[in-house]
């Protein structure tokens, strides 16, 4: 009898607390939910309702509804040329970044403070730098009157006009690669964290020479990390627009630099749409079954590091 | 051998620091520029010269653009902290319907190429009458920083121990002087280093700024990106070395206050 | 009247009950510890006495004031928490000033008590270090002196001591008991670890699956389990199986090897077998054949203070320890006998009861 009727007003005190709990979590994440909908999701929705109208340079976009531009980029060879071409940049960036950003986040792993510290803040401070910023320091090294043209010259290597990578494959790589190759550092320097070095010693210990500990020990356990930055590198790189704007320039298009000027120098904002909007799906498409194919294959052995 | 073995053998310091010419070269170069006393891109040979200092301050433009950049930077970093802070104790703190969408959301701009975001904000914001307007730009730049700030200070709140609210309000505390006295202060280095970062990416945002940005309404990085089409001259060096001094002064900060390994890898 | 009531408490979490009908009483000034394996409820029941968790049924009653629907901020009680809970961003006086702050004690006022709270643990030349500038037996005292400054009308404790290292934590054991008689804070521990909640309580609650088995003093709660679980949860014990027969003048008693013992509470059992604890310390060896069962010495063990046998004998194996006063006595695979005194065999009930749950005051 007692027992009843202390029970009822607990039951009622918890699901009053309870009901008033509940709504907690929606008022908070509310402003900002709202404002991503909103300035997120409209405009995203947009760009593909625009990539399917018509377009006509006299009378600008049209009225009526069409699959034409998506048949353009699909089968026109000037766009396959161009999206080919951002992606081998892409490849060849990510793999250039694997080979110099591992090894150093490996380096940077093993030297003692302050040489640890202050060399991090030298490799990860210019990404906060602005990319322009970097890029012109590409541009007044590699440009037709730079650095690397003198030196050519007064080596005897070039031609009394100078030597420029600009506005070639070389001069985009090498840009993208001093661009993105700290978050490849960043990325290994996470797995780096989480390493036992004694994993190391206990190789050493067991006979391996320090080449086959860094290979058979060391190596798969930062893998989580290199195959992260590599997607981040792969993707960053294959939506890039400063660098290979400025130093492809018209001449070297990617996909980035075509929307661009569908946009604002064509006008043609239906077909801009619609780039930018292959642009996006292929990159999703990328970034999924890339991390499924990483998740299949190394889930046992990587568990929750490998995203 | 175990301390031997944990060092960096040559070749292993020969790399590094060939790594850290390929990092710096570029940044050594526009500065070296800056200083050129010749009216044309050259090195400071015949010695330095701070005319293209000076020059910047004949240019009204560029410095207009400056002030833009650091006015959107701050007011962006701002809201996107401001929402930020709730949203990330909603998500940390309560297991709800929508939670992991809106996770999802919130994340998303760190997925979505820029130049598609440029292109979607050109398109909305100019059908809505706000196109190139300050408006649009803090809209568009809080969109692109809000991942920053959120993952910050969800690392902070999900960090923080929990017991020690309890031990607040045992003592006495309400709710909201807990919140204040305990979470708060103990979130505060995550919001810190969520604004920081956030401002120095709006600040640095070119790719999508490109297609919002108006002319009277422009932003630095715009600004030298549509000289840099034109002209490449050593008024752009010694902008740039501007610019390099102040990230230079501003990460120092950064990395004093909250660990610069930990802000650029999201880990609280 | 005793000070605080806890009448019928309960927690439910869907179908499982993680607090079970717990009554207990505890008197004023007295030490009290909640021991159990984790997952027992001992926390579960802190935390709703401390208003962080509410619960499903029963009440909380402190000096004829119902405590149940109180807010914990309105409960004045002190708690010191298992990780300690410090703030991390405040001083050490900060931290223990925080209670008086929110108490609205004027500036002065607080300054004193602080000083007079960090005296009482001994750490009045830390006041301006902050948390992580102290070691772990360091952080411990600040927990508790920022719980005692309130002069709360009861203490809580959270296993209060499990992140000190074991010289540590008994140093702190004397010294936490020491402190709680001198200011005499009604005062509940939750703790897993039995030899802490023998040495530090008035009483012992062992609890296990959100019930209490035993409210008892520690001797008791030792020498007289109530049933298996407590038997060997607090101790070492050896389980024994008798069989239940009747003695000569027909009156039930229990075969234990060569042993016919008597005891109270038989007349219940009816027939069959029964379980039976012996103490390791209890059993003697002697040599073979002298003792009440006879057996070969499987391992031993040097323990400083003691020796650990085991025995295996017909009645399975046998721990025994005996002091170590001189070597040991007998070595590895050598046949002994095993002797006790009858007085030394514990009934077990297989059942859970609470023999002693009305919790008796001493």
């Amino acid at each position: 009898m007692t027992a009843m009727t202390i029970e009822i007003p607990n039951r009622e005190r918890a699901t009053s607390r309870f009901r008033s709990q509940r709504w907690i979590p929606f008022w908070l994440s509310g402003p900002a939910a709202i404002f991503f909908l909103i300035l997120l999701g409209l405009p995203l929705l947009m760009t593909l309702a625009l990539s399917f109208y018509t377009f006509d340079y006299t009378q600008g976009i049209g009225e009526t509804l069409t699959v034409s531009h998506y048949a353009e980029v699909l089968s026109d060879s000037y766009f396959h040329e161009i999206f080919l071409r951002t992606y081998a940049i892409s490849l060849v960036t990510t793999l250039l970044c694997v080979l110099l950003g591992a090894p150093e986040a490996y380096i940077l792993y093993r030297m003692r403070n302050p040489w640890r510290s202050i060399f991090l803040l030298v490799t990860l401070g210019p990404l906060l730098i602005s990319v322009v910023v970097r890029t012109l320091g590409w541009v007044l090294l590699i440009g037709g009157n730079g650095l690397l043209s003198h030196a050519m010259q007064a080596l005897g290597l070039a031609g009394t006009r100078g030597f420029s990578l600009m506005y070639t494959h070389t001069g985009v790589v090498i840009a993208m690669v001093h661009v993105l190759v700290p978050f490849m550092v960043i990325s290994v320097w996470a797995s780096l964290r989480k390493l036992d070095m004694s994993t190391n010693d206990a190789a050493l210990s067991l006979g391996a020479s320090p080449f086959t500990a860094l290979r058979r020990v060391i190596f798969p356990q930062i893998l989580p990390g290199v195959l992260s930055g590599s997607l981040i590198v792969f993707a960053l790189t294959a939506s890039y627009f400063a660098t290979p704007s400025i130093i492809g320039g018209r001449r070297l298009k990617v996909v980035a630099t075509s929307v661009y000027d569908e946009y604002l120098s064509s006008m043609n904002w239906p077909l801009g749409a619609t780039i930018a909007v292959v642009l996006l799906i292929l990159n999703v498409i990328i970034v999924m079954s890339y991390s499924r194919w990483v998740e299949n294959r190394f889930r046992r052995t990587l568990g929750e590091g490998g995203a | 051998m175990s301390v031997d073995s944990r060092r960096n053998g040559r070749t292993a310091l020969v790399f590094h620091t060939l790594f850290v010419i390929f990092l710096m070269a570029p940044l050594v170069v526009v500065i070296l520029v800056a200083f050129t006393p010749n009216g044309y891109l050259s090195y400071p040979t015949s010695g330095f010269s701070l005319r293209w200092f000076r020059a910047i301050l004949d240019r009204p433009d560029f410095i207009e653009a400056f002030y833009h950049s650091l006015n959107l930077g701050l007011v962006a970093a701002t809201l996107a902290t401001v929402m930020s802070v709730p949203a990330a104790l909603a998500l940390a703190r309560f297991q709800f319907v929508g939670r992991d969408f809106l996770n999802g959301l919130f994340l998303s701009p760190l997925m979505i190429p820029h130049i598609v975001l440029g292109v979607a904000f050109l398109g909305f914001f100019s059908q809505i009458g706000l196109g190139g307007t300050f408006a649009s730009l803090v809209f568009a730049h809080v969109i692109i920083v809000m991942p920053y700030t959120l993952r910050l200070i969800l690392a902070a709140v999900m960090g923080l121990d929990r017991e020690t609210e309890r031990a607040a309000v045992s003592l006495g505390a309400s709710a909201f002087t807990s919140f204040r006295r305990i979470t708060l202060p103990q979130m505060l280095p995550g919001i810190a280093g969520g604004w920081m970062l956030a401002f120095i990416t709006s600040f640095d945002e070119l790719t999508m700024t490109v297609f919002v940005a108006s002319p009277s309404n422009t932003t630095l990085p715009v600004k030298m990106y549509n000289y840099i089409e034109q002209t490449v001259d050593p008024l752009l060096a010694s902008v740039s070395t501007v610019i390099i001094v102040l990230t230079v002064a501003f990460m120092l900060v950064l990395d004093r206050f909250y660990g610069l390994d930990r802000v650029l890898s999201g880990k609280g | 009247m005793s000070f605080l009531t806890l009448d019928a408490l309960t927690k439910r979490y869907g179908d499982v009950a993680a607090v079970d009908d717990l009554t207990l009483s505890l008197e004023q000034g007295e030490f009290v510890s909640l021991l159990g394996p984790s997952g027992c409820g001992k926390t579960t029941t802190l935390q709703m006495i401390a208003g962080f968790v509410a619960p499903s049924a029963g009440r909380i009653v402190m000096d004829d004031r119902d405590m149940t629907a109180l807010a914990p901020s309105a409960r004045g009680f002190g708690i010191v928490f298992q990780s300690y809970a410090l703030f991390p961003h405040m001083s050490v006086a900060e931290n223990v000033g925080f209670g008086l702050e929110m108490r609205k004690v004027p500036k002065s006022e607080r300054m004193r008590q602080i000083d007079e709270a960090l005296e009482l643990v001994r750490l009045g030349h830390l006041h301006s270090r902050y948390p992580r500038e102290l070691s772990g037996g360091q952080r411990q005292r600040v927990a508790l002196a920022r719980a005692l400054v309130i002069k709360p009308p009861l203490l809580l404790l959270d296993e209060p001591l499990s992140n000190l290292d074991a010289k540590l934590r008994e140093e702190m054991q004397i010294e936490l008991r020491n402190i709680q008689r001198d200011v005499g804070t009604t005062t509940l521990m939750v703790t897993h670890d039995q030899g802490e909640a023998l040495s530090m309580s008035d009483r012992v609650v062992v609890m296990d699956q959100g019930r209490a088995m035993q409210i008892d003093d520690p001797f008791r709660a030792y020498e007289e389990p109530a049933d298996i679980f407590v038997s060997t949860f607090v101790g070492k014990t050896n389980l024994l199986e008798g069989r239940m027969a009747s003695n000569d003048e027909g009156r039930p008693c229990v075969e234990l090897g060569l042993q016919r013992l008597e005891m109270a509470g038989l007349g219940r059992v009816g027939g069959g077998s029964v379980r039976l604890s012996i103490r390791p310390e209890r059993l003697e060896m002697t040599p073979c054949r002298q003792g009440l069962v006879d057996g070969r010495v499987q391992t031993r063990q040097f323990a400083g203070d003691h020796w650990l046998y085991q025995i295996d004998t017909p009645m399975g194996l046998l721990l025994a320890t005996c002091p170590n006063c001189g070597p040991a006595g007998f070595e590895v695979g050598d046949d002994v006998g095993v002797r006790w005194n009858p007085e030394a065999v514990r009934l077990l009930n297989d059942t859970p009861t609470q023999t002693a749950a009305a919790g008796a005051p001493l």
